[in-house]
Parts: C-alpha cells; structure tokens; sequence
C-alpha cells in the first residue's frame, strides 16, 4: 500500500506542479505561450539551402516532402515484433528499431540531409530513438511495475542503481539530442544488435550451455529434495530479512535471512549508468538488462531483484522522456499508438505458432538476423551503403 | 467523405466535448482531459482483459515455472543452502525474463490508447504551453499539454486499481470466477517472517 501512496504522491506532486502553472497561466491568459518549434527552425534551413522545398506536401513529423508513414505497414511489422517479443524476447526490442529505421525508411530520409540541413537528420534521428524508447519502455515498465507489488526493494542496491540511472539517463538525452546524425545512431545500433546475436550465439553453445545446465540439474535436484519434506522447518527468526553487516564505499556487505552476500556499490552505479545510457541512447528499454545483472552483481533473489530494477527503471525513463521531450524531440504518437495495437496482437500469435517452431530454431533464425543487420547497420553507418551494394563494391 | 473520415470526427466531438463544459478553460481543459484519461483506462482495461483470456494458458504456464522456481530457491535461503540458492535463482531469473517479455506486450495492451490520445491532443492543443510558476530542472519555464495527461493518467490507473479491490465478484484475472485466483502463490516474505517458517501449504503442494 504505501508503494501506491508513495506514487500517487510522485504524481499528485506533478500535477500540483502542472495547475499551479495554470492558475498562474489563468491571471494572464497571455502566458500561454506558441511552441517555438525547433523542427520549423531546421525545416527553413534546409529549404533556404535548397535540401528540401517547403511547398512538398507534408509527410513524418510534418516535414515537407518527408516520407508518408504508412499506418498499416507500421501496423504489420508490430505485429512481427509483437510476435518475436512473446517467442524469443529481447529480439523484439531490436526489431522495433529496425521498423523505424528501415521498414519506414525513415533513416535513408535522415541520411539524405547533411551540412546546413543536418537538423533535419538530427531531429528524425532523435524521433526514430525516442519512439523506440517510448514504445518498448513503456510497455516494459507496466510489466516491471507488476513486480514491484511481489517484493520489497533492497535500499542501497536500490539507491545505487537510480544514481547510475538518473545519470545516463539525463546525460545522454541531454548531451545527444540535435548532435546524432543518422550515420553515427545507425553504427551503434549496429554495434549494439551485433553485440546481443553474439549473446545469443554464445548461449547456444556448449560452454554457454554448461553453466545453464548445471543449474537446472541443480536445481531439479533440489526440487526432488523439497519434495520429500513434508512441513516446514521453524527458522531462525533473529535472521529475518536483509539485514546489512557491513557498509564502505569499496564493499556492502547484506546477509538475507542468516545467508551472506557482497558487493561493490560502484557495480550498480555504474551498471545502472551504462545499462540507462544504452537504453537512452538506442532506444531499446533497458528494464531486460537490470535484473539478470542485479541478480549476477547482488545475487539477490530474482523477485527482490525485479522489485529493485523497478524503481531504476521508473526513474531511468521518467529521466529519459523528460529530457527528451525538453529537448525538443518530435514523436509521432499515431504511430507508436498504432504499433502498441500491433505488439499486443502480435503477442496472441506467438504461443500459436511456438509450437510448430521450436525455441532453438527461432533462436537461430534471430542469431543469423541479429548478425546480418547488425553488420549491415554498422557497414551502412561507415560507408552510407548497404552490405549487398558494399560487397558488390569490393568484389 | 469515407467511413474513416466519419469515424476520425465522430471520435473528435466526443472528445472535444467535455473541454466544452465548462465556461473557464482552464476547467475544461482539465476536466476534458481528466475524461480523456477514463477513456484510455476503460479502452485499455478492455484490450488487457480481452487479451490475458486468450493468452490465459500461456502466460500461466510462464508464471507458474517462475513461481515455481522461486518458491524453491526460498526454501533453499530459509535452509541456508546457498550453492542450491544460486541454482534455482538463476533458474527462476530465467523463467522471470520468459515471463517478462510476455508480460510485456500485456503492457501494450493497457498503454495503445495513450499516445492516439496524445496524437489527438497534438491536434487540438499541440500550438499552447503553460508557463511553470517557477522553472524546473530539465522541463525549463513551460510544459506541453502532455505534462498534464501523462500524470493524470497515471493517477486515474492508480485510483482504478484501487477500485477494482473493492469492486465485489470480480475475478482476479480473466476466465475464472470470483473469489478464485488462479495463480500459483509466491512464497510471501511478510508471511514467513509473521510465521517463523514456510507456511504448510507450500510444503503440501509439493508432496509426491
């Protein structure tokens, strides 16, 4: 309960703020302000520098001459990201990306504007990172809130966390947004995807297997155990809890319920920096990466653990989206809204279909994908050409 | 005119309309958008219902491997078995991301109605700012109309959820009845710490 009183206090608080600047905004009406659009700014640049002529019909974000969204392709791809977030998870992140920066080809738009209209490159650029942010953060947030009911949130692992949050999530927007072209977003992205396929590469194979196995027998060896006991052991009772043991700047020493744990407070802050930064930056939610790393850093209980990664999470994108949109960053919200309805219809796909195709073979599909774009993204961001074009090129 | 036309302004005079009741626009303003937000708690509450019913089955088995596996690794911490913690957290951290990603689109479901209602007050209000009595880190001197819908659509969630509690004969989740509920139970750390053990009913729905 006082988690909710505790919310619900963050947003009355918000609120109060917003109505105190409208009954300033109601004693003189006059307050109320045009948006000094930054877009339209970039958008006489580039016509004067003859990039773009103002009098073409309006297209994404209003730019004239920019591309039409079309609604129902965006509809379409959701629904395969839909899909592949309910069959092999964090791949659909990526795949929300991809929809942005090529399904829509609104990063060869972005790309086309360079020297005195590069604002245009940059603002596009910023709208394809921030609707990716908006679209799967959001939607990871609601399914991390959930958790935050289960648990109870381990304070200093907590703290720690939000300060690397707040951190990358502020710097990043703030020091970004309008300097990005598309070339340097798209070789990072690139980076970043072919970083996760070899993760995933890596998971497959034996070695990476190794670790995961001997937990699961261990595991199943111990659920046999359990099964032989019948009633519950009296515990300790002057072990409840987290109990801390020792607290330094180099070492956090917690025992959970009679059970020591260790660790150094740099790792969450700086985790919690790197972690919001990438989110920030690339536009992928970062809520997927915090708890297996909590979990690996802390060795907190997995629902201790999503309980915490919450309350980064919840700073990390209020921080984000905050900056962002002080930034000026443009958002098609149609669009997101349209592909929230395609990720959600895509979800009742994918336990449809996983049963004809199995994990593995998904999982290789997505590895050789993840592979593919990514070293294409990478090649495109270098060279401003595709990898079939850049190998005809070298051939 | 086409039947998308039509519907695009149907949707529009009934949204507009609230704003209209009152003869201070700054009253409307608010209580247009307060009726905003019902309306995307109500359109997003239908599709998460609509949604978990169909998915009923599949999310349940995600959950109760999670539950499974985390009840297990409790029992492992409350034992002072470490080495078999570690195991079955790691496992339970496995089943939690599976959980997670699934759990996630369910998010989409709830949230889909919030930015086409932000897209349409980009329409209707997108040219105006409020000015801030004083400025704020990050948001500078004014705020867009989005400073007011997002946090009073958190606040319309938070006060549904609470009274969804109250409401009698409502189902914990979609597709069962009243009063059952459907999932698997979590150890509850509260509980154990009350009862100076692992209540019995954890231990009963592990016999063999």
């Amino acid at each position: 309960m006082h988690k909710k009183f505790f919310l619900a206090c963050l947003f009355s608080l918000a609120l109060f703020l917003a109505l105190q600047g409208m009954a300033f905004a109601d004693v003189d009406v006059e307050e109320i302000i045009e948006d000094p659009h930054l877009l339209e700014e970039a958008i006489q640049s580039a016509h004067e520098s003859g990039h773009l002529d103002k009098d073409d019909p309006e297209g994404y974000l209003g730019i004239p001459g920019a591309p039409q969204i079309n609604l129902f392709i965006a509809f379409i791809w959701a629904i395969v990201v839909g899909w592949i977030f309910s069959t092999v998870g964090a791949f659909g992140g990526i795949a929300a990306g991809i929809g942005h920066i090529s399904i829509y080809g609104l990063g060869a738009y972005a790309d086309k504007f360079e020297g005195k209209s590069a604002a245009i490159n940059t603002a596009v650029t910023d709208s394809i990172r921030v609707s990716n942010q908006f679209m799967v953060g959001f939607s990871a947030l609601v399914s991390t809130l959930n958790y935050w009911k289960l648990g109870r949130l381990v304070i200093p692992v907590g703290i720690a966390l939000a300060i690397g949050s707040i951190l990358g999530s502020y710097l990043v927007p703030t020091l970004t947004a309008g300097r990005i072209s598309f070339e340097d977003y798209i070789s990072l992205f690139g980076i970043f995807v072919l970083a996760l396929g070899c993760w995933m590469f890596y998971q497959t194979t034996p070695r990476g297997q190794k670790s995961k196995k001997k937990a699961k027998e261990a595991a199943q060896a111990f659920e046999e155990t359990m099964k032989r006991k019948r009633s519950g052991e009296a515990i300790d009772t002057s072990e409840l809890g987290v109990k801390m043991t020792s607290f330094n700047p180099k070492k956090i020493s917690f025992a959970f319920y009679g059970v020591e744990f260790s660790f150094n407070p740099l790792f969450p802050i700086l985790g919690g920096f790197v972690i919001a930064a990438i989110a920030a930056f690339l536009g992928v939610g970062g809520g997927f990466m915090l708890v297996p790393f909590i979990t690996a850093v802390a060795g907190l209980p997995m629902y201790l653990a999503a309980g915490t990664s919450a309350l980064a999470v919840l700073v990390g994108m209020i921080t984000a989206i905050l900056s962002y949109l002080a930034a000026g960053v443009l958002v098609h919200w149609s669009l997101i809204g349209t592909q929230l309805v395609g990720i959600f219809i895509g979800s009742m796909i994918g336990p449809r279909t996983s049963q004809y195709i199995p994990e593995k073979v998904l999982t290789r599909i997505f590895i050789v994908l993840a592979f593919y774009v990514g070293i294409n993204y990478i090649i495109m961001g270098i060279t401003g050409t595709q990898i079939h074009e850049f190998l005809a090129g070298a051939g | 005119m086409n039947w998308w036309d039509h519907l695009i302004i149907m949707l529009d005079l009934v949204l507009i309309a609230p704003y209209r009741w009152f003869e201070n626009p700054v009253n409307g303003f608010f209580f247009g958008t307060f009726v905003l937000c019902l309306w995307c708690v109500f359109a997003g509450e239908i599709t998460f219902r609509i949604g978990s019913w169909i998915n009923r089955n599949h999310i349940r088995r995600f959950r109760s491997n999670m539950v499974r596996m985390h009840n297990l690794s409790v029992k492992a911490l409350l034992l002072k078995d470490k080495e078999n913690y570690r195991a079955c957290n790691k496992e339970a951290n496995e089943a939690f991301g599976k959980y997670f990603f699934n759990m996630l689109t369910m998010g989409a479901a709830v949230l889909w109605p919030v930015p086409f209602a932000l897209g349409w007050m980009n329409t209707r209000f997108g040219h105006i700012e409020f000015a801030l009595l004083f400025p704020l880190p990050v948001l500078g001197q004014s705020v867009g109309f989005a400073a007011v819908l997002i946090p009073m659509y958190i606040l319309c969630r938070i006060f549904w959820a609470q009274i969804k509690k109250k409401m009698p004969d409502t189902p914990a989740e979609p597709g069962l009845k009243p009063g059952e509920t459907g999932q698997e139970e979590m150890i509850s750390m509260h509980e154990v710490e009350k009862e100076g053990r692992i209540p019995e009913r954890f231990w009963d729905s592990s016999k063999s």
